[in-house]
């Protein structure tokens, strides 16, 4: 017999346990961005916000994506919301179609993950006012070692997501 | 198992053609909100503010990080310097050691020195013989007392005599490649030809076997002789040079069964003394 209170409780923490991988992605991407050499940066953040609204649509809200979004905006120096439109946008898109998503490979979750993180980092490009060789090497390299990020990432979400709500 | 793999399949497909519950219309109050915003940052520069208060409320934390720093730097200061200090400690005790072995190794050298002087000194009596040196090798005292020289030199003679730095103080028992046996003055089988300085009586001198001791053979009672006169050689013979101390009169110890004194002589070098001898003609 399914216990009711059990089942909120993880949802509960469910839904506070993917904020608090979205902060920690944000910090991460925040500490990458200023040890790396690269203009741009390996959006983790990303990666991960895509995951939780591929795996738990229905708990992922937009508080989370904004918040994660502002703290990037905030520490990356960037004007206020260039990052949660984004995030709203990626949101929105993974949320609809989220059913597609997980019935792909892994290796084709690769590459759409690949081209979503290409379009992101064009956007912040496009933002930035970045035109030069090097910044189209950068986008390249960092695309491509994004798509292998994804793999880990999903693994090590969905490890998480497994033992908050089944607790095994 | 191939109905499983069918049923995954189909629902592959019908996800293929599936969207979810998202309807843009949620969407469009974050989207809002995030524009409001971000007018707000471009024209009020609230980031830069909002930047700002985060650091001002977010300072202990920072100050955190340099005490943090600072810490491990004082700690990581604390253990180098003393690391520099104990490193410092066993190099200045090492230089010691060195300082040490170097202050013998010159003492040693002094020495050698000294005795070479002494022994230049002795050979300039002998004006026109032939000197030869040796290098000591080895001592033995059983089963006899003898001390190994090292030679370079085959001009070495059976009928040599031996100096040390002190004096005249053995006879060449063996001469062997490169390296000659040296029997010592008071080895019980030597006879040396002296004198009496003081009456100027001739006397045969044998050795104890003991160190720096020797007897006067067949000392007639009758005769003249006292505590401390000195014994030298006398040439006689052709054995031992003339004029060289052989030690003094110690004992005198008369015996009733017998016509001759007990004397003994002792001198205050050792045959055993010193790393270098001198070989020469008597």
């Amino acid at each position: 017999m399914i216990n009711l209170n059990e089942k909120k409780t993880s949802i509960f923490s469910l839904y506070f346990s993917s904020g608090l991988t979205l902060l920690v992605a944000s910090i991460l991407e925040i500490i990458f961005s200023s040890l790396l050499w690269f203009r741009l940066s390996i959006p983790l953040t990303l990666m991960v916000l895509i995951y939780w609204n591929v795996a738990t649509p229905r708990n992922t809200g937009f508080f989370w994506t904004m918040f994660s979004g502002f703290i990037l905006d905030l520490y990356l120096g960037y004007f206020l919301g260039i990052h949660v439109i984004i995030f709203l946008f990626a949101s929105y898109l993974t949320q609809r179609y989220f059913h597609r998503f997980r019935a792909l490979f892994r290796i084709q979750q690769s590459i759409i993950v690949a081209a979503i993180i290409f379009i992101y980092q064009i956007y912040f490009i496009l933002i930035s006012n970045y035109f030069s060789t090097s910044i189209f090497a950068e986008l390249i390299v960092l695309t491509f070692i994004s798509s292998f990020f994804w793999p880990i990432i999903y693994g090590l979400l969905r490890y998480l997501r497994i033992k908050l709500t089944y607790g095994k | 198992m191939f109905s499983g793999e069918h049923k995954q399949t189909d629902i592959a497909q019908s996800a293929i053609f599936t969207t979810g519950s998202m309807r843009a219309s949620r969407l469009y109050p974050a989207i809002f909100l995030t524009s409001l915003i971000l007018y707000a940052d471009y024209s009020l520069d609230l980031g830069s503010k909002i930047r700002l208060s985060i650091s001002y409320i977010f300072s202990p934390l920072t100050q955190l990080e340099y005490f943090a720093s600072d810490t491990y730097q004082a700690f990581n200061l604390y253990f180098s310097s003393q690391k520099r200090l104990i490193d410092k400690i066993n190099s200045l005790e090492e230089k010691i050691i060195d300082l040490e072995n170097t202050n013998i190794s010159l003492i040693n050298t002094k020495n050698s020195l000294n005795e070479l002087e002494k022994i230049i000194g002795l050979s300039k009596s002998f004006d026109r013989k032939n000197i030869f040196f040796g290098k000591v090798q080895d001592y033995k005292k059983f089963p006899n007392e003898r001390i190994d020289v090292e030679v370079r030199t085959e001009n070495i003679s059976k009928s040599m005599i031996v100096f040390n730095a002190f004096g005249l103080i053995g006879v060449i028992e063996e001469i062997l490649n490169n390296s000659v046996k040296v029997k010592p003055l008071h080895d019980l089988s030597v006879k040396i030809p002296a004198k009496n300085l003081r009456t100027l009586e001739n006397v045969i001198i044998t050795g104890s076997g003991e160190p720096k001791s020797f007897f006067i053979e067949d000392f007639k009672k009758n005769g003249d002789v006292s505590l401390g006169d000195e014994i030298v050689t006398t040439g006689l013979g052709g054995k031992f040079p003339e004029g060289f101390s052989i030690g003094k009169v110690s004992s005198i110890l008369e015996n009733p069964e017998s016509n001759f004194l007990n004397i003994k002589i002792q001198n205050n070098f050792d045959f055993k003394i010193g790393s270098t001898f001198l070989f020469t003609e008597p």
